[in-house]
């Protein structure tokens, strides 16, 4: 054996390297499989959640109206429920030409619900809204700058899931199906315009 | 004499058949609709979930919980439905006649009693590690469990029956089902007959609450909350609105009768003043509604571990649930 690659290799060095690499790989490997699962899990979650709207929805009588508790996941509050008339042009592809409700993960609104989002085809137009919440003016009058603008009160049309449990009231008539949380959430910001 | 072939059946036989058949589907099919059913299985598949996701050292939640809340409903008609639960299937029906404002009372105070022990027992008695260790920069919460939720029915079930109803009594003093103890010691683990009446610094018998039950659409939560450090963990516990007795028995309005155990959380609590302490409306308001556990949890981790677990019942409502359960909703709604 070569003196010099065994003193600066020596054997059990080799093994106590070829250990550690072994170990980090096999370490890695169950992050990288737990994030995956977990990316996965929270894409069934989300589309249980949707699935519980529809579901109540189908039970719901034209006319009728009720609040119902609908349970958030872990990492819910990277998902937001919205909805598209068939009318809307904006809407994701994967609604086709009826109006649906859709789950999304956050990010721009139409083009994350058709990548990375859970759409359900209704009979109605759903109406998705939560109490009014600040949200800020892209021109601010007066500043002629960058950074924020005024803050003013508008209703967003979407709902941030969350983790915890989330009131929703559940309307539906002849023509449109609405959801609505009465939730102060500065989560639904983002998409009040 | 009967020769080969002779295949003569009695019209009796070929009707008490047809009857056996009628019965089975008759039991199968409707009888579950009209009285309700408990579904065993469904509580033995929630504890084997509990059970596995123990044996994970990390991860857990790729061990998903499959618990499904059983749904009560407490109703004086025959035939009766609660409102609160419209729509939905599985629900036990439990009835209570409306003659015995007493009777019915205690039917009441039963059925929230068992719930809670149920609970308690499906859910590893609070020393059973079901919820992950919060990562790096993550918050520390309480993780809860939806056991059961139980409607009252508005319009056969009077206001007058609620006001008798007094779980802490029923706690305290009834034998639990199937057992020679009464609820309390079931809780405990040990006899605490001598609990009763017993005050100590900043803490009230639980058996004085007389306010009725404020709400008629409750549910059982299973609440556990972990931390490497038993006292970060009491201290959590108590600041999520909820009092404390060490290895033992909660009130819901941050009373707790103390008498043992782990005096790091019985020290924090004394300090901080309990009373302070309740930041959230319960169900059961001046009643006995949590029952507890804080100390070790068995997990398959190596390293120290505590924690507080709890039952309780509180209003089936999003933001009382919210306030309390910090760390998310597990298992199904």
């Amino acid at each position: 054996m070569n003196r010099i690659g065994s003193m600066f290799f020596p054997e059990e060095s080799l093994k106590i390297v070829l250990a550690v690499i072994v170990v980090a790989g096999i370490v890695l490997a169950g992050f990288l499989l737990v994030g995956k699962f977990r990316e996965n899990n929270e894409q069934r979650n989300a589309q249980k959640f949707i699935d519980s709207i529809l579901n109540r929805y189908a039970r719901l009588e034209v006319g009728e109206n009720n609040t119902f508790i609908f349970q958030g996941f872990r990492g819910g509050g990277n998902w937001y429920l919205t909805g598209w008339s068939d009318s809307n042009p904006a809407r994701p592809q994967k609604c086709f030409f009826a109006p649906c409700l859709c789950i999304c993960k956050k990010g721009s609104i139409s083009l994350n619900c058709q990548l990375d989002g859970f759409c359900r085809n209704l009979s109605e137009p759903p109406v998705v809204s939560a109490a009014a919440v600040e949200s800020y003016t892209s021109n601010p009058s007066g500043t002629g700058g960058g950074g924020p603008g005024l803050p003013v009160l508008r209703t967003p049309s979407c709902i941030s899931v969350g983790d915890g449990v989330l009131a929703l009231n559940l309307s539906r008539t002849e023509t449109s199906f609405s959801v609505y949380s009465s939730v102060k959430n500065s989560a639904n910001a983002f998409c009040a315009f | 004499m009967y020769t080969r072939g002779d295949s003569t059946v009695s019209p009796f036989v070929i009707g008490f058949i047809f009857l056996l058949a009628g019965f089975i589907l008759l039991a199968v099919t409707v009888l579950p609709k009209i009285f309700g059913t408990t579904s065993v299985a469904d509580r033995e598949a929630c504890h084997l979930s509990v059970l596995a996701r123990a044996s994970l050292p990390i991860g857990k939640e790729v061990s998903p919980l499959q618990c499904a809340p059983e749904k009560v409903c407490i109703t004086g008609a025959l035939l009766g439905e609660c409102a609160q639960f419209a729509g939905e299937t599985g629900v036990r029906r439990v009835r209570v006649d409306g003659s015995d404002a007493f009777r019915d009372s205690e039917i009441i105070e039963r059925e929230i009693a068992n719930a809670m022990l149920d609970c308690w027992t499906m859910m590893g008695e609070g020393k059973v590690d079901v919820v992950s260790k919060p990562g790096l920069f993550e918050k520390a919460g309480n993780t809860c469990v939806v056991c059961t939720r139980v409607a009252i029915d508005a319009s056969t079930v009077s206001d007058s029956v609620l006001r008798d109803v007094n779980v802490n009594d029923y706690l305290l003093t009834e034998q639990a089902l199937g057992s020679s103890l009464k609820y309390i010691e079931r809780f405990l683990d040990k006899g605490i007959a001598s609990y009763t009446g017993q005050s100590e610094a900043g803490t009230t018998d639980i058996s004085t609450g007389t306010k009725p039950l404020a709400s008629r659409d409750l549910v059982i939560l299973f609440s556990q909350i972990r931390t490497n450090d038993a006292n970060q963990a009491a201290k959590m516990v108590a600041l999520g609105g909820l009092s404390l007795g060490a290895g033992g028995l909660l009130t819901s309005s941050g009373r707790a009768v103390v008498k043992t155990a782990w005096p790091l959380a019985i020290a924090y609590l004394v300090v901080v003043g309990v009373e302070t302490l309740s930041a959230y409306q319960t169900a059961l308001e001046g009643q006995a509604v949590a029952m507890g556990y804080c100390g070790e949890v068995k997990s398959s981790e190596k390293e120290a571990k505590a924690g507080c677990s709890l039952v309780k019942t509180a209003t089936f409502e999003a933001n009382a649930i919210n306030a309390f359960c910090t760390g998310g909703l597990e298992g199904n709604l």
